[in-house]
């Protein structure tokens, strides 16, 4: 039994310290990003590929927000933005069901990656269903809407 | 200019040393139990009673713990279950998919229905879909791995 504990233990400790590694470089990377001109261009983009989905430009900031930063963190934005009242019924529908499926995409990966799983399948299997079930609820609403 | 990368380094650590300590908190006391766990004859037991529920999933039925964790806790209480149970890399992504797409749910659920969107619709919405996308990653592993 004490060899069992000592063993868990040792393993759980080496566990975090390599998640550690990983995350605290991250978050770094996400600050210098979030006060770059970049991340301006990333959010045109982002409008850009989100307007077929049926997302506004006010929408898609919350989305950039909350696809990289997590739903924890880009709730902040979230919030503000839906007190605000700056998002359509629409908008608000759809930003909760893209997000509730994909938010802070890239810690999540990465975490998974560090402990052997492969990346590339996370995260484009998780992009493509959630942009395909996010489409299919648009098409729905849509009709919804403008009927009634 | 300097003053900003100042800023922003300092930030980014400090952001970064917060979510380690959550990340601590959970995985210590995740991972020792479950390898504790899996030296017993419960885990037996209960990797018997799970394993047709995670065969579609290409899952060993002791892996149920670490969907059930991740789906009730967060990622790393997921990783923290995974990694004492010896996964193969197919596992490992699987879990990371579906653990990705539906994790946190009671706190993350609340956070959503204060936007205005209701937080028992988001549960089970991210359980089903989670469920269909681990079913065809799994698939998919079967069929390119004959």
């Amino acid at each position: 039994m004490d060899e069992l504990l000592k063993h868990a233990i040792f393993g759980s400790l080496k566990l975090s310290l390599k998640l550690i590694l990983i995350i605290v470089p991250l978050m770094v990377a996400y600050e210098f990003l979030e006060s770059s001109k970049t991340f301006k261009r990333i959010l045109d983009g982002l409008h850009f590929l989100l307007k077929p989905l049926g997302f506004s430009k006010q929408a898609s900031i919350s989305m950039l927000a909350g696809i990289f930063l997590g739903v924890t963190y880009g709730s902040g934005v979230l919030l503000a933005q839906s007190e605000k009242k700056v998002l359509s019924e629409m908008d608000a529908l759809l930003t909760a069901v893209y997000l509730s499926m994909c938010h802070a995409v890239i810690e999540d990966t990465l975490v998974f990656v560090a402990i052997g799983g492969n990346g590339f399948y996370i995260l484009g299997t998780r992009i493509v269903i959630a942009t395909v079930i996010t489409f299919i609820f648009y098409r729905y609403l849509k009709g919804k809407l403008s009927k009634g | 200019m300097q003053q900003s990368i100042k800023s922003s380094f300092i930030k980014g650590l400090k952001n970064g040393l917060e979510v380690s300590s959550k990340l601590i908190k959970t995985i210590i006391p995740f991972y020792i139990a479950v390898d504790l766990l899996a030296h017993t004859k419960l885990s037996v037991y209960l990797g018997t009673l799970f394993s047709p529920l995670m065969k579609p999933f290409g899952l060993s039925g002791k892996m149920a713990v670490a969907i059930i964790s991740g789906y009730l806790v967060n990622l790393y209480a997921a990783i923290a279950a995974l990694v004492p149970l010896n996964p193969s890399w197919q596992q490992i992504t699987v879990v990371g998919l579906m653990t990705g797409i539906s994790h946190n749910l009671v706190v993350e659920g609340a956070i959503l229905h204060k936007t205005g969107v209701n937080a028992f619709f988001t549960i089970a919405f991210r359980i089903v879909v989670s469920i269909i996308a681990g079913f065809l990653l799994a698939s998919f592993f079967r069929l390119t791995n004959g």
